[in-house]
This record gives C-alpha cells, sequence and structure tokens, in this order.
C-alpha cells in the first residue's frame, strides 16, 4: 500500500457520546467486520469494557475503504481508552495517528472529557474532524453541540459531520472526510527503523505482541530489533495488521500500523511509548513522549480466605503479563494477613485490576480503600516515599510533606455551582476559574490534592448534581501540604493500623470520627477503655469505652457444668480471635472498618 | 482429700411433667393430654395426679429406676452413704403418692442415709399437694424447692407455667408450715418485664418467709418453643444488680451467682457441684461427678430403660465434657481451672491452701496472678482466699474465660 493512501486516525469522545458504537459501524461499512459477525462493540473485546461501556486496552483494526475518488485506501483506526486514567496510554495512540474523530453527543454537548481529549490531539499534531453524533435522538440539539464546540474548545465546528451512529446516518461522510482531511503519513521506508510502540498485549503462546506504528524504515520478519528504552534485542517472528484479527504480512513500512510478535517475555521489556529500531542500523535517539507509568494510586489487595494467598499472587502475576502499569509488593496486615499492596494508574484501572482478577482467574480478594504516596523530606535532608502512615518519620523531624496534586475540570449544570463549589472547597479544592459555556453551564477548574479525589469524590459529585456533571483531571506534581499522621491509642498504647494522614485542619474532625468508630466496634472489657486520636505527643480527642457491667447468665448446676464450660470456651475462642493491643481485645471488625474494606458484592 | 470421697452426693431425675414449659430444655416427657398451650388456663387448684397413677410411662420408669438402683449395690459393693440428694426434672410432684413411696423404697433400698444431710425435692404449685408433703415430712426429704417463677400472672403465662401467683404463694405457705426448708425459684429477663414487677416477685417470695430464692436469668436454650420463637430478651443487668442489692436487705445474702439465702440454709447439694464433690447420677438425663469425669445417663426413658434391662445404666453414660486422662489425673490443669471457675461462683471463693494441695502451688499462682491483673472493683483477696465482689459476680463469663486460658498453657 503506498504511503499516501495510508490514513491513521483515532476517535476521542467523552464517556457515553457513541464512540464504541462508531467504530462498530465504520468495520461494518467497510466489511471488515460483517454485520452478522458483529458483537455489540468489536472493539471492547474485554467483557468487562462491553459491560461497562468503557474501553480499556486498546484494539486498533485495519479498514480497507474505496473512496468516492474511486481509489483504494488503508483506514488503519486506533481505539482510545477513554478515561483520565489512561491519559499516558491515550497519548501514545494519538501518537500514532494523523487525525482524530473529535465525538460529542448532540444531546449532551461538550463535556470535560471531550475538552481534555480535543486538547491532547491537538497537542500531538492532529487534523481534527468533529462529528455530532446521536442526532437521531428527539433531544438532539446539534446546532449547540457545534457552538459549543467552537465556544469551548475552541475549534472549528462549521463542517463537522451531523451523524448517528446507531442508526448510520453520517457514516459514509465520515470515511470520506478521513480521507480527505486527514493527512497521510510521512516517512522514508530506506531509513532507519524507527516504530512506535502504542500498546502491547501478552499471549499466552506467543508471548508479548507489540502494537506499532512505523514512522521511518521498514519491519520485517527476521529482522532483529531493539528496544530502545530496555535495550533488549529480540529477532521478530511474525509482522502482521489487525483485519481485526491478527494476519501477518511481509512487511510493515512507514506510516503502516501493525504488530510485531519477537518472543518477548514479559510486558516490562515492551514498553508503551518505547521506541523499536533496528538492531543493527539503530536511529540515534529514541521518539519522543516516553515515560515509565508510575502508579499514583495504591491500596491492598488480600484473599478473603488467608489460604489463598498463593492464589492470589499467581492471580497477580498472570494479571501483570497483560498489563505491565499494576505494581505489586507483598505486605502484611493486622486484620488481614498476608496480600499485597498494588499499584495503579488511576481508581478505574485499580477497580478493573479487582474485577479482573476475580473474573479471569476466581480470586476471592478484599481491597483496601486507595491511598496516595507522599513525598517527605525529612530534617536531615532525606526525602522518604511514605506509602503508609507508619512510613512517617516522627512529627519533629519532618520539614515537608509533599502530596499530590490534580487539576480537577468540572462540567456542569449552572444551578449546581454553589452545591459543587462547596463539595470541593471540603476537599481542599484550589479554586482556578470559572467560566460559563452557555447561561446555563459551567466550567469550573480546581486544583486538589489527589488523597481527596480518591475517597469518594466522584460518587459526591454525581449525588450533588444528580449524574449532569462531567469531570476531567490531570496530575499536575507534588505540592508541599499541611499534612500530619493522627495516631489512635487504645488504652494509652498506640494502634498502628488505625493510624491516618489527614490534613491538620481536618484533624479534630477525622479523628474525632475514628475515636467514635472505634468506641462502636471494641466491646466493653473488665476495666474503661480510653480511645484517644494524638498528633505527636498532643492529643486531640478521646472517648471511653465504659466497663463491661454484666456478662453472666445465672445458674449453673452438675448438668450445666459441662454446657457452661462449652460456652465459656466458645467465648475464650471469640476473645482469641481478637488482636491484642495491650490489655485491650480488639475485633476484627474494628481493623477492617478502618480499612474501609470494599469486599464480595460491591 | 481422698481420690473417692466415702460420702457421695445423688442426683435422681424425674423425667416427667404435665407439660413442657416454653423455656425449659431440661429433659422430661409431657404426660397431659393437651399440647403447650401458650396462655393455658391458670388453675385454680392443684391438679389430680390420679390420671397419672397408671401411667405406663411412670411404671416403666419406676422398674429401670430399680434396676439401676440393684446395680448400686454390685458397682459400689455396699450401700454408698450419702450427704445429699436432690430430686429435681422434670416435675417430681407429678408422681402419686403411691409412686413417690416406691419411689423412697428404692432409695432406701440402695443408698445409706444415716449421715444425710439435705434433701431436696423440687415441686411445681400446681401439681404439689398436701399428700405430698406429708408424706416427704414423715420420711427423709428436709427441703422444697418451689418452681415459683414469678408472681406476676401475665409472666407465668407467657412462661408457658399452668398456675398463677395466689397458687404460688399458696405452695410456699403450705410447704413453709410444713417445717421444710424451702427455696423459691425465679426468673428475670422476660421481654416485658419490669423492675417494678421483679421487685414485686422478689417481695412476695422474700416475704413469705422462705430461706433461699434462686434467681435465674431467661435464656435462650436451643431447641426449647421459646428458642424457636425467638423473642428479643433484655440484658439482665438492671434486674440482677436489683436482686443483689434488694435480697440482703430481706436478709437473704448472695452466696452464689444465683443464689441467695438466710444464713446457713444455702443449697449444700449445689454446692457439692461447685467444689467438684463426688455426685452420683440416678435416672434418664441424670448427670453424676467422680473424680473428675462427669457423665451422663442416657437421655431419654426408652434408652434407660433398655440399658437399665441389662447392665448398669452407669456403666454406658456418656463421659461430658472431661479432657482425656483427666479421670486418673488429680492435678490436671483443666480441671483445676475449672475447678477455681466454680469456686468463683461462690462467695467463699477459692481456698487458697487447700486449692494449691489439690491442684498444685505452680496452677495456684498462676490463677492467683490472673486474678491480680483483674480490676480491684472485680476482685476481693481475703486472708487464705481471693472470691469475686458483688460487681465481679455481674461480669463472671469475661473473667472466667480468663481463667481458662491457663487451661490451654
Amino acid at each position: 500500500m503506498k504511503q499516501k493512501n495510508i490514513r491513521n486516525f483515532c476517535i476521542v469522545a467523552h464517556i457515553d457520546h457513541g464512540k464504541s458504537t462508531l467504530a462498530d459501524r465504520l468495520l461494518e461499512r467497510t466489511h471488515t467486520v460483517e454485520s452478522r459477525d458483529m458483537k455489540q462493540q468489536v472493539l471492547d473485546s474485554l467483557s468487562l469494557e462491553r459491560e461497562r461501556g468503557i474501553t480499556i486496552k486498546l484494539v486498533p483494526v485495519r479498514m480497507n475503504y474505496r473512496a468516492r475518488d474511486g481509489l483504494d485506501y488503508v483506514l488503519n483506526l486506533i481505539d482510545t481508552p477513554g478515561h483520565v486514567d489512561f491519559g499516558y496510554e491515550v497519548s501514545r495512540s494519538l501518537a500514532a495517528c494523523e487525525g482524530a474523530l473529535l465525538v460529542v453527543d448532540a444531546t449532551q454537548g461538550v463535556e470535560a472529557q471531550t475538552v481534555a481529549n480535543a486538547y491532547q490531539a491537538i497537542e500531538q499534531g492532529l487534523e481534527i474532524l468533529p462529528i455530532v453524533n446521536k442526532i437521531d435522538l428527539p433531544s438532539s440539539l446539534p446546532e449547540n453541540a457545534k457552538k459549543e464546540i467552537a465556544d469551548v474548545v475552541g475549534l472549528d465546528a462549521s463542517n463537522a459531520v451531523l451523524a448517528s451512529a446507531k442508526d448510520g446516518t453520517g457514516i459514509d461522510e465520515i470515511l470520506e472526510r478521513v480521507v480527505s482531511d486527514v493527512p497521510p503519513p510521512e516517512g522514508n521506508p530506506d531509513a532507519p527503523l524507527e516504530a512506535l510502540i502504542f500498546d502491547s498485549v501478552y499471549d499466552n503462546y506467543r508471548g508479548v505482541i507489540c502494537y506499532v506504528r512505523v514512522m521511518n524504515g521498514t519491519l520485517r520478519p527476521g529482522q532483529h530489533i531493539l528496544f530502545m528504552a530496555t535495550n533488549g534485542r529480540y529477532p521478530v517472528d511474525e509482522v502482521g495488521v489487525f483485519r481485526p484479527g491478527f494476519t501477518p504480512v511481509d512487511c510493515l513500512g512507514p506510516g503502516e500500523v501493525g504488530y510485531i510478535s519477537a518472543s518477548v517475555k514479559s510486558l516490562a521489556e515492551a514498553r508503551v511509548g518505547d521506541t523499536v529500531t533496528d538492531a543493527a542500523k539503530p536511529v540515534d535517539r529514541p521518539l519522543p513522549g516516553y515515560r515509565k507509568v508510575k502508579s499514583v494510586v495504591f491500596c491492598g489487595f488480600y484473599p478473603v480466605e488467608r489460604d489463598d494467598y498463593p492464589q492470589l499472587r499467581d492471580a497477580l502475576e498472570k494479571l501483570c503479563l497483560n498489563d505491565a502499569a499494576i505494581t505489586y509488593e507483598p505486605e502484611t496486615s493486622v486484620a488481614l494477613g498476608f496480600g499485597f499492596r498494588c499499584g495503579f494508574l488511576g481508581l478505574l484501572h485499580m477497580d478493573v485490576a479487582q474485577e479482573r482478577l476475580k473474573r479471569e482467574f476466581d480470586v476471592d480478594l478484599v481491597a483496601t480503600a486507595p491511598n496516595v504516596v507522599y513525598e517527605i523530606t525529612a530534617q536531615n535532608g532525606a526525602v522518604i516515599e511514605a506509602h503508609r502512615p507508619s512510613d512517617f518519620p516522627e512529627i519533629g523531624e519532618i520539614e515537608e510533606i509533599r502530596e499530590p496534586f490534580i487539576k480537577l475540570s468540572v462540567f456542569l449544570p449552572s444551578e449546581y455551582v454553589g452545591k459543587v463549589m462547596q463539595l470541593v472547597q471540603e476537599k481542599r479544592g484550589i479554586y482556578r476559574s470559572m467560566d460559563y459555556l452557555t447561561p446555563d453551564r459551567v466550567r469550573l477548574v480546581y486544583e486538589m490534592p489527589l488523597a481527596e479525589f480518591i475517597v469518594d469524590f466522584h460518587d459526591k459529585l454525581k449525588s450533588q448534581t444528580r449524574g449532569y456533571a462531567s469531570l476531567d483531571y490531570e496530575f499536575i506534581g507534588l505540592r508541599p501540604s499541611e499534612l500530619v499522621r493522627v495516631d489512635v491509642l487504645v488504652n494509652g498504647e498506640a494502634a498502628d493500623a488505625f493510624s491516618f494522614i489527614c490534613h491538620k485542619d481536618a484533624a479534630y474532625h477525622r479523628g474525632h470520627a475514628a475515636v467514635t468508630r472505634l468506641k462502636e466496634l471494641i466491646p466493653s472489657q473488665l476495666f474503661e477503655v480510653p480511645i484517644q486520636a494524638s498528633i505527636g505527643k498532643r492529643v486531640i480527642v478521646r472517648v471511653n469505652v465504659k466497663a463491661l457491667r454484666k456478662d453472666v447468665l445465672a445458674k449453673c448446676y452438675g448438668g450445666d457444668i459441662t454446657r457452661k464450660r462449652k460456652l465459656l470456651e466458645k467465648q475464650k475462642e471469640g476473645k482469641k480471635r481478637m488482636k491484642q493491643i495491650g490489655k485491650v481485645s480488639i475485633p476484627q471488625e474494628a481493623f477492617l472498618a478502618f480499612l474501609q474494606i470494599d469486599g464480595e458484592g460491591k | 482429700m481422698p481420690l473417692f470421697s466415702p460420702l457421695f452426693s445423688l442426683y435422681l431425675h424425674v423425667p416427667f411433667c404435665v407439660s413442657k414449659c416454653s423455656y425449659c430444655a431440661f429433659y422430661s416427657e409431657p404426660l397431659g393430654e393437651t399440647p403447650f398451650l401458650s396462655n393455658p388456663p391458670v388453675s385454680s387448684r392443684p391438679f389430680i395426679m390420679d390420671s397419672f397413677i397408671s401411667n405406663p410411662s411412670i411404671t416403666k420408669w419406676l422398674l429401670a429406676l430399680s434396676r439401676e438402683a440393684g446395680y448400686i449395690d454390685e458397682i459400689w459393693e455396699g450401700r454408698p452413704r450419702l450427704r445429699t440428694l436432690y430430686i429435681g426434672g422434670g416435675t417430681p410432684t407429678v408422681l402419686s403418692l403411691s409412686q413417690w413411696e416406691r419411689l423412697l423404697g428404692i432409695l432406701e433400698g440402695a443408698f445409706d442415709f444415716s449421715v444425710i444431710e439435705e434433701v431436696t425435692v423440687e415441686a411445681n404449685p400446681c401439681s404439689l399437694t398436701e399428700g405430698h408433703l406429708r408424706l416427704w415430712r414423715d420420711s427423709f426429704v428436709t427441703r422444697v424447692s418451689v418452681g415459683v417463677q414469678s408472681l406476676q400472672d401475665d409472666e407465668l403465662s407467657w412462661l408457658g407455667r399452668r398456675h398463677g401467683s395466689r397458687m404460688a404463694l399458696q405452695a410456699l405457705e403450705k410447704t413453709l408450715s410444713c417445717g421444710f426448708d424451702v427455696s423459691a425459684d425465679l426468673i428475670f429477663g422476660l421481654p416485658f418485664q419490669t423492675l417494678r414487677t421483679w421487685h414485686d416477685s422478689l417481695r412476695g417470695v422474700a416475704g413469705s418467709g422462705v430461706g433461699h430464692i434462686s434467681a435465674y436469668q431467661l435464656t435462650l436454650e436451643p431447641g426449647t418453643p421459646l428458642a424457636r420463637s425467638s423473642p428479643s430478651l433484655p440484658e439482665g443487668y438492671s434486674f440482677y444488680r436489683f436482686a443483689q442489692w434488694y435480697l440482703p436487705r430481706r436478709g437473704l445474702e448472695q452466696y452464689e451467682i444465683a443464689s441467695f439465702s438466710r444464713p446457713g440454709k444455702e443449697c449444700r447439694h449445689n454446692a457439692a457441684y461447685w467444689r467438684q464433690d463426688p455426685v452420683l447420677a440416678l435416672g434418664p438425663g441424670a448427670w453424676g461427678y467422680l473424680s473428675g469425669f462427669r457423665y451422663r445417663n442416657a437421655p431419654t426413658l426408652e434408652e434407660y430403660a433398655a440399658w437399665a434391662a441389662t447392665r448398669p445404666p452407669v456403666a454406658e453414660a456418656e463421659r461430658l465434657g472431661a479432657p482425656e486422662g483427666e479421670f486418673s489425673q488429680s492435678h490436671s490443669r483443666p480441671r483445676g481451672v475449672e475447678a477455681a471457675i466454680l469456686a468463683l461462683r461462690t462467695k467463699w471463693g477459692i481456698d487458697t491452701t487447700s486449692f494449691a494441695r489439690r491442684f498444685g502451688e505452680e496452677l495456684t499462682e498462676e490463677v492467683l496472678g490472673v486474678l491480680k491483673k483483674i480490676p480491684p472493683r472485680l476482685v476481693e483477696f481475703f486472708e487464705g482466699g481471693v472470691r469475686l465482689t458483688s460487681s465481679g459476680m455481674r461480669v463472671g463469663n469475661a473473667i472466667w474465660v480468663e481463667l481458662l486460658e491457663l487451661a490451654d498453657r
């Protein structure tokens, strides 16, 4: 295929604006997939993705299209994950394209992720074709949507395609516009090989399969290639394209999108964003934009049954073969025993990993509430990465604590502005801007600690705005914060498992909530048990668990003695199952409550 | 203390009732024609027992009992000397006078009553007759325990009792006037009971002149109709604490978790249990304790009678709760821990010297060590021993659980 007849493009859209349905229609119209073989939304290959209507893993596809000019074209569609957690993967996919379809729902207008995605595409220098989708719906307002694209995103939407992916309206026009508007790829087939890995997957039989976009040079089976970030060298077993299944070809030239299979054993050796070059004739420097993904959200995974720890470990190992962005290391918990501390790109990523472990590996697990990583500079200059409260040095030894911040954009109907501003401020949000997109739609921009965002922000936002708000965020780095570690003392003894990190202004409130909760969960003992929350040595709040006042059932004669003893034995076993902190017996539920376990049937 | 005391306590179980009370888990066969009624008519006079005279179950039971008694002589090479005897149930007063005569005859034939200290019979107000009282007075019975349970008619009917408060008080009066030591059972912790009604029951019973009161908390025993209806029961703290406060003011001191008495009127038979003294069992479902091993006779009349026909029921008795080896091990830790727990039920508490003699200095020190860590308002150390205070008795389970952990070491 001649380079000038290739078009590489992707679709970007806010969640639910119809991206996957549109992709399905394009495949159907180009006979890449016959409609009778069409599963709903072919590209979302994980069952989980189909259920949730979101795309997590990218699956590219190659379409053959004879345009109205009578020429045959190859259209490579690279689907992108529609979630901010996968921002880096999105950027690499965009880098593999020359054009992007920007899909906007004609009933909803521009949403938070529409803007974020469009800007990313512009940043990558892509040609953007606005598509106003769902025009078949009675409530659709295509002109408003076009106006919002112009006003809010700032793109010329006068020639936007009006489409309905559902009934097929506008599909032909979209294909024509891809051919006419998206520029053909550039690149020199005789230059040294330069290919971008925009995704890689693990196949049980073939090992790692890299999805690549060739920028310059040519890829062939038998060629020795070099992964520039990891310095791995492998002979190529097979190259091919997606039709949409893996189809081997003789070579991949500049501008082409396809896959390489080279017996690479682990995803860590073929990282997304890395540059593949010819081992014998390498390029001087890799393609720009590569970075090693870094986990931003962490949580603990523990087996429901303690004996199932090995199964969980095996499942995590296998899952990580498929998803190099997950990190994990063993940890132990007072309440849950042996498990793993896992790092993720974001909340959705975490959710998906948990779900996949359950479905694909049949592992029953409990997940602890997510948290972030803090960076601490000690007075002696040492820099500490603190994953858990116990990693924090004593309060007097801390020079500065930094925590990850995000820039948060919320699009919402103007009637909810007051409520949402209040919510964001409660979450330590810092106001940046507010724009009226239309008289009744507003964009709020705040900066906010990630730690506050991951707790329950999304749920609260949804309930405050009845689901009418959309949000997008990006990481903007670590910032100093006035954080403190609040310790909980039970009967004067520090109980590590109950410590937590929070802003100093929230310490009293959160400390109060913590000791009150513990008061409910710790059963009465033979003596009064004080429960205190403290910052360093300073106690900020105290409650007491009253001493046990009655624990005896009256009679006990000859025949009762055996029964009585059994009851006492049972009571003893119950006590044994509790964890002793000093003289106080604390039931497992108390520890679980503090981990805010998100267990079965969430 | 020798391994086998030459003196025994004997528990005889009478496994018959007119009808089962809703809360009771003891073994008995209802004799009444009518099934259990949640609101039985409150009878104004005792049931006539004649209808049970020729009851085949009772006849069968008496026959089996006489057979078991017949083996006693073989096993013990002579008639064992009894210190205390307790005839409980069930409802011993459902037996007619002639059946009682037969029963007392069997006992006299099998046991030596020459040094007997106490013989208690349990009596139900609705089946207790003056005939019973006369017969008992003329035999060796010294003490009658009357199942009063409450002096509130609505409470009694909720419990499935077939008598009212008047009848219960009459039963106490009659028994007292015959010169017996009298004990009354009372129950607290009913769903609709109030401190006021509890006070009324305590006052009425204490005022009748009884020398002993057993105050039980209502518990849901598995398999009882009450447990099946799973009512929500109060924690019972205020009732129990009130009894602990009120009864001593009326001259009835608390000498055990559930027992209150005037001076010298403590139940000696029950004390045998709390001291781990040897107790023999007679009759189906009866339990005994011999030198560290606790056993129970066949639990139903059917099985019991079958055994008794061929061999001593005690040989087939189910050994209960005694860990392996305890039978022969006089210094067994589990047995010592149980001894400590039982002793702490009573106002006498643990006598350090005799406890050390029975179970060794080491365990004694460990027990005292555990008790010293208990907050001082709950335990009282005195010259030669340690006991629970009134507050300690209220949280006995939690204290005993601490001791029980010693048994595992």
